[in-house]
């Protein structure tokens, strides 16, 4: 292995879930990985910390929530005081709660476009500026299915929609100085965010229309972050990557053949 | 570099360009390789370069759109290899003409070429990845399956077929571990594609469509096929993964 050898890679919300599988996979391939977690304990984070080291790279933890300018602005000045350097950035940092529109407060919404996409926004801009100068770069970010599908969550299928048009865009902006900018779109995971989807009755629901039949695990979606994160990927940018074991294209017209 | 050690790839249009791309880094990466082509001396060829670093591969000659040569060139695959892993379905050809200009052999010719060699070579190898109980299948569409062009009226056809019988494969053949994915390449630079870019006023043209500021080689396709065709990619199916350097970012 060695396909993200002496990369150094930010990896927003990486305490748990997709971004610690993340974390993991991008270490196994001999990057160097800078963690950041919004409420974690600093004890989990450290310990995870140590157990990326042992894959024999470094480390760098970062605590703090991206969607705010200043801590976002500590997390990209630690990293290059630490690395000298920042090759990829992962947005993936983010919150679904459940609620109706009807129901749905104006500051819960405003919280969600917050963490969501405006950490996006302000992580990419904070780093684009040393990657236009490395005249390299990176940046991957997590949207989801529910950007084209819709879902319970207006805030949360908007705050990804929005995701996937500004993948875009940053596409067009990186590109002359041959930074790329992909997108991830994964659908039903196997996370504790995904976990009201587990509710029984619900689950084999779900995973009836799910063409490969089951939830997808979150070191799947870190397998598909290391491709377009490696070389084998230079000519890929602006690409949308739905991972859902074909969920997204199913129309499940005669799905009752298929259990 | 080992990442399809053991695994058995049949690749279509594997004498030249992206085809042969795809075949020799499968190649590098440890598969064990069945080149096909229509032209013997290239299928051979590859086969060799890909023999003379360390791999294992034949090369045979056969039209995929015919059912009796995608017969008998499985049985000789399976013959000297014992199974089958990996499919790509990459063979094809480039056609500029519009409708109008378009006669029926002509558009008969290219979807027979692209698109029901698909179905046929599919409908050969499933049954084998069935009886392993998974397989791989990586179609190679085209930018022009999701987008009009003009003078492409047969091809345009052609490669969309492939994108939605890659979904429909998908939906299919899921319950037997079968992933069945689509490429779309953009420009990339093959002998298909020679005539448009040796002339330098029309290459910077097109490049102007393309952030990343230069045509796609080979290479490019055969690092996305062999993600589409190795373990990383065990929960994608049915996608089309587009590498054009962000040529159709405009197109959405």
């Amino acid at each position: 292995m060695g396909l993200l050898k002496d990369k150094v890679v930010i990896v927003t919300g990486s305490s748990r879930g997709i971004g610690k599988s993340i974390a993991l996979s991008f270490a196994r391939e001999g990057a160097h990985i800078v963690l950041n977690g919004r409420r974690t304990s600093s004890q989990r984070l450290e310990a995870l910390a140590k157990q990326i080291e042992a894959q024999g790279v470094r480390t760098l933890v970062v605590k703090g929530d991206v969607g705010r300018a200043k801590v976002v602005l500590k997390l990209v000045q630690k990293t290059l005081d630490r690395f000298e350097r920042v090759d990829i950035l992962i947005n993936n940092v983010g919150i679904s709660p459940s609620v109706s529109i009807e129901r749905m407060t104006e500051k819960e919404w405003d919280e969600v476009i917050r963490i969501n996409l405006k950490s996006t926004f302000l992580c990419s801009k904070m780093v684009l500026p040393h990657m236009k100068k490395q005249r390299s770069g990176v940046i991957l970010n997590l949207s989801s299915g529910s950007a084209k599908s819709g879902g319970v969550g207006a805030h949360y299928a908007a705050s990804k929609a929005a995701i996937n048009t500004f993948t875009k865009s940053l596409a067009f902006e990186g590109a002359p100085f041959g930074i790329r900018a992909v997108a991830i779109a994964p659908g039903p995971i196997e996370t504790e965010m995904a976990k009201s989807l587990f509710k029984p009755g619900r689950k084999h629901f779900v995973e009836s229309v799910i063409p490969l039949g089951r939830f997808g695990k979150p070191e799947e979606i870190a397998e598909v972050a290391v491709f377009l994160c490696s070389d084998d990927a230079s000519f890929i940018t602006g690409e949308i990557v739905e991972i859902d074991g074909g969920l997204n294209f199913y129309k499940p017209l005669s799905y009752h053949k298929m259990t | 570099m080992d990442r399809l050690k053991g695994k058995v790839a049949v690749i279509t249009g594997g004498g030249r360009g992206i085809g042969q791309g795809i075949a020799l880094r499968f190649g590098q990466e440890g598969a064990k390789v069945v080149v096909v082509d229509i032209i013997g001396e290239n299928a051979e060829e590859t086969a060799q370069r890909i023999r003379k670093v360390h791999g294992e591969a034949v090369g045979l000659r056969g039209d995929v759109s015919k059912r009796s040569d995608v017969e008998s060139l499985v049985t000789e695959a399976l013959a000297v290899f014992g199974r089958i892993d990996i499919l790509v379905n990459n063979a094809g050809i480039g056609g500029s003409k519009t409708c109008l200009d378009t006669s029926e052999e002509e558009w008969d010719r290219m979807l027979a070429i692209n698109l029901k060699s698909v179905f046929l070579c599919c409908k050969r190898v499933i049954p084998e990845m069935m009886k392993i109980g998974k397989g791989k299948i990586v179609n190679i569409a085209s930018l022009y399956g999701i987008a009009g062009s003009v003078h492409t009226a047969a091809y345009c056809s052609s490669k969309a077929g492939i994108i939605n019988f890659t979904r429909q494969l998908a939906v299919d053949y899921s319950p037997h571990h079968i992933y069945v994915n689509a490429i779309s390449p953009g420009l990339i630079g093959t002998e298909m594609t020679r005539g448009k870019l040796k002339d330098p006023e029309t290459l910077n043209y097109l490049l102007r469509f393309i952030p990343l500021g230069r045509h796609g080689i080979p290479a490019d396709i055969a690092g996305a096929a062999l993600f589409l065709a190795s373990e990383d990619s065990d929960f994608v199916t049915g996608h089309n993964l587009v590498v054009d350097g962000g040529e159709s970012v405009r197109l959405e």
